[in-house]
């Protein structure tokens, strides 16, 4: 410690000489008065008499001037120092550092961060210790400590001797610590220096004085002027304040929701997208294989609006992540089409889009749940099976003793059956039922280094981790799966709560309903309009497959249109499927006009297919005579003088060409069949392998 | 939720479900501040638009009594932004006054209670020529000629004005309705006619005298019309769209009023006469020997000392007339129509030249209470026959429509549909005299086309109403002749494409009351699988949305 490696004895001593200044003769004293040589009196005016009459300079009557005494340099060098770093008034990330710079050695660094935390890559700067530091576990330990012995091990991790022969700190200096530390618990952005030295609790100046040198030189306790009224101050990081009194999380209560939100949208997605995909291949970007944005707002309109609300539940790009969870499903791949990559339906995509919503929905729980996985597989992991977490843990492997998918499963069910605040239920998560932190010591470590790691309190670190993959499986294995009802509280608290298809995930339930019990009904109008008369997700996904988006549900939110169904039918859908999805959504019966234009639309549907082929053309018909009795049935005359040419091996075309030659009819272009040009500046067409491997 | 009848959409729409126990006080509370968008069988639409909430303000209602009504009969919470736009829109009207000047006649005020807005406006680019002379801070003093610019430029600031500077008085006309008809038929203005030319009048306050009244077709404008001349009893100029109708309302006046002929003078393109009462077409009034020559025929605004101008299809309004009637604000001046919606967008024109709405009775309402007839829709689609299909197939786009408007085939279905009903006067519409030729021959018709001399086509009339000739074949003066007899059966058996005004005119010659079940029948023929099919679902969706209950048939169902 460089700055305040003084004698504080002395220096709160001499303090009551500061506090008798008024601010003006404190601003001068700071800026004006020189740790050596004189300073003419005049720039100290009007304050010259209070600070003479305070000691803390002194004053040469005959030259008017005023030097710096040795008995008062070390408080005013504590002054100057903590008059550079406003820190309880600016606590950030930036202004500790600035502080740990001005006080601490990179010597000081390294001993600090001694302690056998910072795992594999022991070699901590100011940027790495200042945000351990600034993490509650850094003065949190201390706090804790039980017993002399236990004081003296925290010091020993934080660098500082403790062995009689070469002593920096003593069991009686850590106690005082201790009790000083949870003293400044009270306040929250640092207490003034006046403020301790009066308490009754510090009526041991000497042992204070040690606690304070002990603190700061451990990073326990920062000193800094307040800038308003140059007060010298003392505190714990004001961070470190806050988490250690926030009172422990408690297990969130049910929660009263004014709307609510029940559908597996990431289902009802792909089917989205896997329907536009089949009625017309989908070109996508070849560097990130993204939709087009014009083809993804298209496709957009047919979404399933979600309420504004829950937009940190549902993430955006809705269309990419189907399209990723098609792809990773093997529900569509990757081909070239004119050069361009572009999305195909498989024929297990196309059979996933024929089944029931209950049947797409439980296609996609099935492996899941089926699932081996009892934690989620680490960051390094390549391969790209579909497993239980949609989370990798960050760094290293879990040990034998973790069951993350045991503890999520109880969590969940025993919190989770009624709707609760997602805040509070992370929380409560993170500091109340954190496995990570029931593990083992020695199994810690395992998990503690890293480069995210390294930087802060492992505890912070296992509670940032528990949170992240509790909310990554909230987010895409429940509410993306119609795991679980979203809903917004009349606290504007946006909440959750488990469905049977959530308790069917977890393995608690044998079966579950979906895509039929939607309460809220439709109305289809006689001028195609459909009428949504509540919300109803589950409906509205499924007629975005026959019908146009124009509004949201509650309201008008679809029309049926010619392109709109002659779409779904591309996609395979019948007008059966059609009527079927209207009638059992409508409280009123379909008008026949509806009924009756959709089927004719349906009707209309023919089906065509393009292929290339080779003709063989001749100039006139006495010509087209000599080819047939040269090649008789292998060639199919379509105009008087125009054949098509079956496909045909080359050797079998280098036949015909012998046999048409011999009878005196030579061909203009026998070549060989042309490779298709390159249309991506000179590159090779896509290919599928090369895509989806 | 609750089973309350609306829906409020953040988009200023109004879904109405009709099936609702409250529906119909839920929905007269909401006609006073939306206008009717669409109204299919089960759902109607309705939308709030800041000219909506304007012309209930005009009517006495506060943003207040408005959003609570949205919030009184609406199923879900109603947005936000909707109470907040209802407030907006509202608490802009009547914040500025156009006021008679007590100390000069040939001046009138604009009073704003605002010292902010008048600063606004004084320095907006429409008003600032127009509000020069600034006699305090919050007031300005015009000229009675701009009275109508400053209204249409307010109405664009968002600020439309309250007019009370009242009007002047017009020559003086005797004139009452009868009691009973020239025709000797019992007369009486309905109660709706009754309310309407109340609140058009307002006891010929200040509050009253300019406005428009909305009514379906088949209500009876023309005689709410004339309900109001007899109330104003000045002299009238009537302004309307065709010289058809301008003769519709010279006889409708002779039938039901006590006027004299001689009072009455007709001014179209070839009767130049002015009286008392003139009738007269938008067509003469903006006629003009050159692009650029002056329109001298609204010079007839100024031919006499009009107390009253009509403007029949206020919605057909053209340019030129919206121009002189903003000189012409001292009138009285009533609007009616249909429909408030114009195809040109510029309804704030109506609002501010014309008036503000001041009635408006849906066609549901009348169809209820047996004012007009309930009329059944019907689609009947004939295939093509072989023969035509690759004449069809080959044809070029615009001749495909007309291959499959005169398939042959239909004039078997529409012999069908006569026999379905027998008994009932049918009329059967068509485009291509051609084809109703060819029809009128087979089906031994009466055929009725443009070139039918008035004569011949008063005496078919006469034995279509006799019941001597059971069905009329009639061209496209079906959609425009007033003296058309009522049927109760109407075939269309081609038409102009999607056209929806005519699909409307159309249907127009039956709606009139029925005895008995009060029904009538609209069929249209249309040739299947083809353009004219596509062309058909517009018009479709055109019914659908007025109410109309819509069926689809194939051929082979009514032979």
């Amino acid at each position: 410690m460089k700055l305040f490696d003084v004698n504080w004895l002395s220096v709160l001593l001499d303090l009551p000489r500061w506090w008798a200044l008024p601010l003006g003769a404190r601003r001068a004293l700071l800026n004006e008065l020189k740790p050596s040589g004189y300073v003419q009196a005049h720039h100290f005016a009007p304050h010259l008499d209070a600070i003479v009459s305070s000691g803390i300079a002194n004053y040469d009557h005959e030259r008017d001037r005023l030097w710096l005494g040795d008995a008062r340099r070390g408080l005013v060098k504590v002054l100057r120092a903590m008059s550079r770093h406003p820190l309880f008034d600016h606590p950030t990330q930036l202004t500790l550092t600035a502080y740990m710079g001005d006080h601490f050695t990179n010597e000081d660094f390294l001993q600090l961060g001694s302690d056998g935390s910072m795992g594999r890559f022991p070699r901590p700067d100011k940027h790495s210790l200042g945000k351990r530091v600034a993490f509650a576990g850094w003065t949190g330990d201390l706090l804790e400590a039980q017993g002399d012995n236990a004081l003296l091990k925290w010091a020993t991790a934080r660098g500082l001797r403790t062995d009689p022969s070469q002593v920096d700190v003593s069991v009686v200096i850590l106690r005082e610590l201790q009790v000083l530390a949870r003293q400044l618990l009270a306040y929250p952005r640092g207490a003034t220096l006046r403020e301790i030295v009066t308490d009754p609790l510090n009526k041991n100046i000497a042992a204070l004085a040690d606690a304070i040198y002990a603190g700061l030189g451990t990073m326990v306790l920062f000193a800094a002027m307040r800038g308003d009224d140059l007060e010298p101050m003392i505190g714990l990081w004001p961070t470190v304040v806050r988490d250690l009194t926030t009172p422990s999380a408690a297990r969130p209560v049910k929660a009263h929701v004014v709307e609510q939100f029940t559908l597996a949208v990431d289902v009802e997605d792909m089917t989205t997208v896997l329907s536009a995909v089949a009625a017309s291949p989908v070109r996508v970007r070849a560097n990130d294989f993204a939709v087009f944005a014009r083809t993804c707002a298209e496709i957009e309109t047919r979404l399933v609006a979600l309420p504004p609300w829950s937009a940190d539940i549902y993430p955006g790009e809705r269309v990419d992540t189907a399209a990723g969870h098609l792809r990773v499903r093997g529900f569509v791949r990757l081909r070239d089409l004119d050069g361009n990559p572009h999305l195909f339906p498989t024929p297990a995509g196309t059979q996933w889009l024929t089944l029931s919503p209950h049947d797409r929905l439980a296609a996609i729980l099935e492996p899941l749940r089926k699932s081996k996985e009892v934690n989620p597989r680490n960051a390094y992991d390549a391969s790209d099976t579909i497993g239980f977490f949609p989370y990798r843990l960050p760094y290293f492997e879990a040990p034998k003793s973790l069951r993350l998918r045991d503890n999520l499963t109880h969590l969940l069910l025993d919190v989770a059956q009624e709707f609760i605040p997602v805040n509070e239920f992370m929380e409560y998560a993170a500091r109340s039922e954190n496995p990570f932190l029931a593990l083992p010591p020695n199994e810690i470590v395992r998990y503690s280094g890293g480069y995210s790691g390294m930087d802060g309190d492992p505890r912070e670190f296992y509670r940032e981790t528990w949170r992240s993959m509790l909310f990554q499986f909230l987010q895409v294995r429940l509410a993306g799966l119609g795991g679980a009802s979203i809903g917004l509280s009349d606290r504007g608290d946006v909440c959750f709560a488990l469905t049977d298809i959530g308790r069917y995930l977890l393995g608690t339930a044998s079966s579950f309903e979906y895509g039929s019990n939607d309460a809220a009904d439709i109305v289809v109008q006689p001028n195609f309009d459909v009428v949504f008369m509540g919300a109803a997700p589950s409906i509205e996904a499924e007629i975005a497959r026959f019908a146009e988006r124009v509004g949201r549900a509650p309201g008008h939110a679809f029309r049926l249109t010619r392109a709109s169904v002659l779409q779904a039918a591309e996609a395979g859908v019948a007008v059966a499927d059609v009527i079927g999805a209207l009638t059992r959504a409508s409280s009123k019966p379909i008008p026949k006009n509806v009924q009756r234009e959709i089927a004719g639309w349906m009707s209309a549907v023919r089906r065509a297919t393009v292929r290339k082929t080779e003709l063989l053309e001749v100039a006139d018909e006495e010509s087209a005579a000599r080819i047939v009795a040269l090649l008789g049935d292998k060639v199919r005359q379509i105009t008087p003088t125009v054949f098509e040419l079956p496909p045909m091996k080359t050797s079998a075309r280098n036949t015909m060409v012998k046999k048409l030659r011999a009878g005196g009819v030579f061909l203009a272009d026998v070549t060989a069949r042309r490779e298709p040009k390159p249309t991506r500046g000179g590159q090779a067409p896509f290919d599928e392998s090369e895509w989806d491997g | 939720m609750n089973d309350n009848p609306f829906i409020v959409q953040s988009d200023l729409t109004v879904l109405v479900d009709v099936a609702a126990p409250r529906y119909a006080e839920a929905r007269d509370a909401l006609a006073r501040f939306a206008e009717l968008v669409k109204s299919p069988e089960h759902i109607h639409t309705f939308r709030v638009s800041p000219l909506s909430i304007w012309n209930a303000c005009a009517a006495g209602m506060s943003a207040a009594e408005i959003t609570g009504a949205l919030t009184e009969y609406s199923r879900f919470p109603v947005p936000a932004n909707v109470t907040s736009q209802v407030n907006d829109f509202a608490q802009r009207f009547g914040r500025v006054r156009i006021e008679r000047d007590a100390h000069n006649g040939d001046r009138l005020l604009v009073h704003t209670s605002d010292a902010l807005l008048a600063e606004e406006l004084a320095h907006g680019k429409q008003l600032a020529p127009l509000l020069s002379n600034r006699i305090a801070p919050t007031t300005f003093s015009i000229r009675h000629l701009d009275r109508g610019r400053i209204k249409q430029a307010l109405i664009k600031a968002g600020f439309p004005a309250e007019d009370v500077a009242g009007y002047t008085t017009g020559e003086s006309l005797d004139v009452a309705l009868r009691t009973q008809t020239r025709t000797a038929h019992d007369f009486a203005l309905r109660d709706y006619q009754v309310q309407a030319v109340h609140a058009f009048h307002a006891l010929g306050s200040a509050r009253g005298g300019s406005g428009v009244i909305v009514l379906p077709c088949g209500a009876g404008k023309t005689v709410v019309g004339m309900g109001v001349i007899s109330a104003v009893r000045e002299s009238t100029l009537i302004l309307t769209t065709s010289v058809s109708a301008v003769r519709q309302w010279i006889s409708e006046l002779l039938d039901k009023t006590d006027i004299a002929e001689e009072m009455i003078g007709e001014y179209s393109a070839s009767i130049k006469d002015v009286r008392p009462i003139t009738v007269a077409t938008y067509q003469i009034l903006t006629h003009r020997a050159r692009k650029d020559a002056e329109f001298t025929h609204l010079a007839l605004f100024d031919e006499r000392n009009w107390g009253l101008i009509i403007y029949d299809e206020v919605h057909l309004l053209p340019a030129p007339v919206f121009q002189v009637t903003a000189t012409l604000q001292a009138r009285r001046r009533l609007g009616l129509t249909a429909t408030l919606v114009r195809e040109d967008g510029r309804e704030d024109d109506v609002f501010a030249l014309i008036g503000p709405k001041k009635a408006d009775v849906p066609w549901k309402v009348l169809e209820r209470q047996g004012w007009i007839a309930t009329a059944v829709c019907t689609e009947v689609r004939v295939p093509l026959a072989e023969p035509l299909r690759m004449h069809y197939a080959v044809a070029e786009a615009r001749n495909k429509f007309r291959i499959a408007s005169e398939n042959p085939d239909k004039t078997q279905v529409v012999r069908d549909i006569i026999a379905r009903h027998a008994g009932e006067p049918a009329l059967i519409i068509g485009m291509y005299v051609d084809q109703l030729e060819i029809l009128a021959e087979e089906m031994m018709a009466p055929l009725i086309t443009g070139t039918t001399p008035q004569l011949r086509r008063d005496a078919l009339y006469e034995k279509f109403r006799a019941g001597t000739v059971p069905a009329l074949v009639v061209s496209k003066v079906a959609n425009f002749a007033i003296d058309l007899p009522d049927a109760s059966l109407a075939i269309q058996i081609s038409g102009t494409f999607g056209s929806r005004q005519e699909e409307a005119q159309r249907l127009g010659r039956i709606l009139r009351p029925k005895p008995g079940a009060n029904q009538a029948h609209f069929y249209s023929v249309v040739t299947g699988d083809t353009v004219e099919q596509d062309f058909a679902l517009k018009r479709q969706l055109f019914l659908c949305e007025q109410g109309y209950e819509y069926q689809i048939a194939d051929a082979h169902e009514f032979s």
